[in-house]
């Protein structure tokens, strides 16, 4: 079988695959990171999105082979060291963007990705660049929220409070 | 997924050779091949991955045209159609998918697959742009050959598209919600031959000019000019999302809306 | 000033770290050692006759480990439905055998036909391409009313027809509503149809079977809203495995929305052939598959008549339902259409007389089941739309009607069963008028309308019944098990409680909101407080969560026991 080798959250990693592994099979599968998941096989719903060299991919419409000597972020390399939560976890925790946390890592990969790109979106460039991440449980609402306000923008605060 | 082998040739040469084999087909971005490998709908003995070979990437400027690599990706493509003020080229690109399809997707790709509801070809085929291919160069006008055919032969590369940018130029997408591919897009350009008009999304041969706009339109360019057109049903999709009539009703529509956009 | 902790405080979700993170155990993150994989290969007919399967040529295909059939099935348990309805003559539903894999006949587009059990998930699905199967395909009945007509194909042969129930609620009402409409001064006619839809939470069904041969205790890890229900299911009715030789863990769920309450044959199939094997097994779904092996939602097609008297009085209410069970019965499926759905008849409204009639119908679909609400949005939608329509046509405003019609003295004994204790419509309804600026939306249309946009105003009342319970309640009325909670409450020996329950989480947040209960109750810290759920080894019994009933029956139980501190709670 051939062998890939990428950097993963930083650390060199390898291991064997079949040329129809995807990406996605072999960070869950092959390095046992299995918070990047998989909701589809239709290449829509963005619960696998990860980074490779610093972009925001779908992990399950890649190849494994094709990330051969790329870097890959997955949502286990977010937060420090010390378990520190990134500001895109937490203002996901404080603004409840989440429920049953399926999307969540998807989500928050995306989010990562977009304020790398725009340090300060609006609203609406954040609807129309979480588009390929779908979410059944809160209604988005708070998943817009929550990125506004980690990107260090005024958000109205949360229902409950 | 079938079994299959990748290889991931670093030289153009190197991919158009491993071509030659038997059962074995280009991989691009892979957004519309592995969701249909997935679904067993294909059966390649060995993908080619085109994604290392840098000779097919990027995008330039070469005088009047937009030369884009078959191998540059949608994000790509819309920053830099932005960049040289192609508003419909931009407005198109960034509206595929989402980012990370984005990211992965090529328009080399999108061309050669010809999906009736695929966004580029419409901006191909009303730019009258040119596909550059290993072998040969080959006008939009005569690259699509209806639903999924294209005039690509066996192997065959897309190395790069020549697009002249127009004086003025838009895209509007009506979405079907679930797919985000277009239920009707229309392209709209002035070109120094005169007014363009294509139309994806609708047709049952797949891309389209719908020509009495574009005489309209080459007579004056403004929303007025085809506000009284409609166009005919026949010939035009039916199905789950919309009814031939439904779809001809939006040719207009996006038409009109296109024409105020770029005016 | 807001509360920092315990009931009432907006405390920081505890779950949430570990989903941030990545660090969330769904089903699929389960992978055993020496686990196999099964593909199941469905119909892609909705009706047939199996004729033949030929796996050899599948069985030589490369890590194959066995391939199973509904032979391999045949005196295993159908998988059985959890709810029983008695017709109008007082006859027990129709209920056909479920078997886990087709036996006979396919009766549903994804109906398992055989399981393919190889070393990968991809092997098992090259090998099931190389099945031959032999099935001559039957007409296929999909529409209800054309599957109640004389001649209509049978979904089962072994059944009288295709009406699974015809419900009268309350029969003794139905001669005197039928009066009522026919002498009434307006009667308000609507035909609704609610059409059927497919559940998909994000998370992909999964199960993995394990077996101890040491100890003869099999093991089923599910993406379950109640892991306690699979067991009784599954153990008693289907495999037949004594309740402390299966252990049903549901780890963290991805969502459910109903669909996750059921047992599916999946789940028995990976608990049956883990022990046929003598190793893990494991099925994990695709979307496209759910599609065609989930439960589905709702279709129904209604008609409904409201009677009103000269005054705009309601005067009597009456619908007819056809509700589609697909073509098995799911676990509650008939459940949804009847005691879910007509108890909700009355809304808001002081109508005299109701009658609610329900015809449940097996077509070749995929099977039907409870839905988010389960028969009560749709009961509410009926009523609404109906209320609206009157207002129409007699040419009165609807939220006028409505308020006329309110019922204003409690408690009030509807005439569709329930009793309401208490309420007030009219406050809420001026509340409602005065958020939304009701007297200003005449000038906002305008305005709209100037800007070529165009704008509307709807509104609705509803009542909602939660909980499903209590236990002889819900006897009564066909619920084959109780519908109890359970918890217990340990105190560990250095400090600390650990509560363990039987509701179970997809995403409620059972973990944070428990715990700020128990530490209010007890009076400790939340953080001494750890909540134990989605296990039947360490949570001894348990009925889920469901119907919005994890706040109503847990919490009623929890607090009660937790301040007596006798530890050990018992089902109510
Ligand atoms: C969620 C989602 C939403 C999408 N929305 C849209 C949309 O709104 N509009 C739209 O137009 N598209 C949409 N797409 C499709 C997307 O644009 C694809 O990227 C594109 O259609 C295919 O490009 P690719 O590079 O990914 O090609 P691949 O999927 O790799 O290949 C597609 C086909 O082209 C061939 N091929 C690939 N590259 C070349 C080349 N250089 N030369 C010759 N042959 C080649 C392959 O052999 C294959 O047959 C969407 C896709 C997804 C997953
Ligand atoms: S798993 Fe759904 S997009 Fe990747
Ligand atoms: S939190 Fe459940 S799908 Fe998003």
């Amino acid at each position: 079988m051939p062998q890939v080798s990428m950097k993963v959250n930083g650390t060199e990693r390898s291991g064997e695959i079949e040329g129809r592994t995807l990406l996605v099979e072999f960070l869950r599968e092959g390095l046992k990171l299995t918070g990047t998941h998989v909701g589809c096989d239709t290449s829509q719903c963005g619960a696998c999105v990860v980074h490779v060299n610093g972009k925001a991919v779908k992990a399950c419409t890649m190849f494994a082979a094709e990330a051969e000597g790329a870097e890959v972020t997955t949502i286990e390399g977010i937060a420090g060291k010390d378990g520190t939560l990134s500001a895109v976890q937490q203002a996901f925790r404080d603004y409840h963007g989440l429920q049953c946390g399926f999307c969540t890592p998807g989500m928050v990969m995306s989010a990562t990705a977009l304020l790398e790109e725009n340090p300060k979106p609006t609203e609406s460039e954040v609807r129309h660049y979480l588009e390929g991440n779908l979410c059944r449980c809160t209604g988005y609402q708070n998943i817009v929220k929550a990125v506004m306000a980690a990107s260090g923008q005024e958000v109205a605060p949360v229902a409950a409070e | 997924m079938y079994a299959f082998e990748i290889e991931r040739p670093t030289e153009l040469s190197a991919a158009v050779a491993a071509l030659k084999d038997e059962g074995a087909q280009a991989l691009g971005g892979g957004q519309t091949l592995i969701p249909s490998l997935k679904q067993r709908l294909a059966m390649p003995e060995k993908l080619v991955s085109l994604s290392a070979i840098d000779e097919i990437k990027g995008v330039t400027r070469e005088g009047d045209a937009l030369v884009v690599g078959g191998g540059a990706t949608h994000g790509e493509i819309a920053a830099a159609a932005e960049e040289a003020g192609f508003r419909g080229l931009a407005m198109m690109a960034r509206q595929i998918g989402d980012p990370a399809v984005r990211n992965r997707g090529t328009m080399g790709g999108s061309l050669a697959n010809n999906d009736p509801s695929a966004c580029y070809p419409s901006m191909a085929l009303a730019t009258g742009a040119t596909i550059v291919t290993d072998r040969r160069e080959i006008a939009a006008a005569d690259f699509f050959q209806g639903l999924f055919a294209t005039a690509l032969e066996e192997g065959e590369i897309i190395v790069r598209i020549r697009i002249p940018v127009p004086a003025a130029s838009s895209y509007q997408k009506f979405a079907q919600p679930a797919s985000r591919f277009p239920l009707v897009g229309v392209f709209v350009a002035r070109t120094g031959e005169g007014a363009r008009v294509a139309v994806t999304g609708a047709g049952e041969d797949g891309v389209f000019r719908w020509s009495e706009a574009e005489e309209a339109l080459s007579a004056g360019w403004s929303a007025e000019a085809v506000a009284g057109l409609s166009h005919p049903s026949e010939g035009l999709i039916s199905d789950l999302h919309g009814t031939p009539a439904y779809r001809a009703h939006l040719i207009g529509v996006m038409t009109r809306r296109g024409v105020a956009d770029a005016a | 000033m807001p509360k920092d902790h315990g009931i009432g405080a907006s405390s920081k979700r505890r779950e949430d770290v570990r989903f941030l993170t990545g660090q969330g155990q769904y089903t699929d993150d389960i992978n055993l050692a020496g686990q196999a994989h099964v593909h199941f290969l469905r119909s892609d007919v909705a009706h047939g006759r199996i004729r033949g399967i030929d796996t050899a040529a599948a069985e030589a295909m490369p890590g194959v480990v066995r391939i199973f059939t509904g032979k391999d099935f045949e005196g295993i348990g159908s998988i059985p439905c959890g709810w029983q309805i008695t017709d109008r003559q007082g006859n027990p539903m129709q209920e056909p055998a479920h078997p886990v894999l087709a036996q006979g006949k396919v009766r549903h587009v994804g109906d398992p036909i055989c399981a393919v059990v190889a070393e990968s998930r991809a092997q098992a699905r090259d090998a099931a391409e190389a099945i031959e199967l032999d099935i001559e395909a039957l007409p296929a009945v999909i529409d209800m009313k054309a599957a109640l007509q004389e001649g209509a194909p049978k979904v089962h042969d072994d059944l009288k027809d295709n009406l699974c129930y015809d419900w009268g609620f309350v029969e003794d009402n139905r001669e005197a509503v039928d009066k009522a409409i026919r002498e009434a001064a307006h009667v308000t006619t609507l035909e609704l149809v609610n059409n059927r839809l497919v559940a998909n939470p994000m998370e992909p069904r999964v199960a993995v079977g394990d077996y101890a041969s040491h100890s003869g205790e099999s093991t089923l890890y599910t993406t379950s809203q109640n892991p306690h229900v699979i067991r009784l299911l599954m153990g008693a009715f289907v495999l037949g495995i004594p309740e402390h030789k299966l252990r049903v863990v549901a780890p963290d769920v991805g969502g459910g929305f109903g669909t996750k309450i059921f047992h599916y044959a999946e789940e028995a199939f990976c608990t049956f052939a883990a022990k046929e094997l003598r190793r893990p097994v494991k099925w994990t779904s695709t979307r496209s598959e759910a599609f065609m092996s989930d439960a589905h939602g709702r279709d129904h097609v209604t008609k409904i008549e409201l009677a009103l008297d000269a005054e705009n009085n309601f005067t009597a209410l009456r619908t007819e339902t056809h509700a589609n069970m697909g073509a098995y019965l799911s676990t509650f499926a008939p459940s949804v259409p009847t005691w879910l759905h007509g108890t909700l008849m009355a809304g808001n409204y002081r109508t005299p007389l109701i009658y609610v009639n329900v015809k449940a119908v097996f077509t070749n679909t995929v099977p039907v089941d409870a839905y988010r609400g389960a028969g009560r949005p749709e009961a509410t939608y009926q009523l609404e739309r109906v209320i609206d329509k009157a207002a129409r046509e007699l040419g009165v405003d609807p939220m006028e009607l409505r308020r006329q019609n309110f019922i204003t003295e409690f408690p009030y004994a509807t005439p569709v069963a329930v009793e309401y204790d208490t309420g007030d419509y009219n406050a809420t309804l001026d509340r409602l008028k005065e958020l939304a600026d009701v007297a200003g939306f005449e000038a906002r249309r305008v305005a709209s309308k100037a800007k070529g946009r165009l704008r509307g105003f709807g509104m609705n009342c509803y009542i909602e019944a939660c909980g499903i319970a209590p236990s002889n309640l819900v006897g009564q009325l066909g619920a084959r098990a109780g519908l109890y909670e359970s918890a217990t409450v340990r105190v560990n020996a250095t400090g600390g409680l650990v509560v363990m329950t039987g509701s179970h989480s997809h995403g409620q947040g059972h973990e944070t909101t428990f715990a700020q209960v128990i530490a209010e109750m007890i009076g400790i810290g939340e953080d001494q407080v750890e909540i134990v759920h989605g296990d039947t080894a360490r949570t001894p019994m348990g009925m889920g969560t469901y119907g919005s009933r994890s706040e109503a029956r847990p919490w009623s139980v929890r607090p009660r026991r937790s301040s007596t501190r006798r530890g050990r709670s018992r089902p109510t």
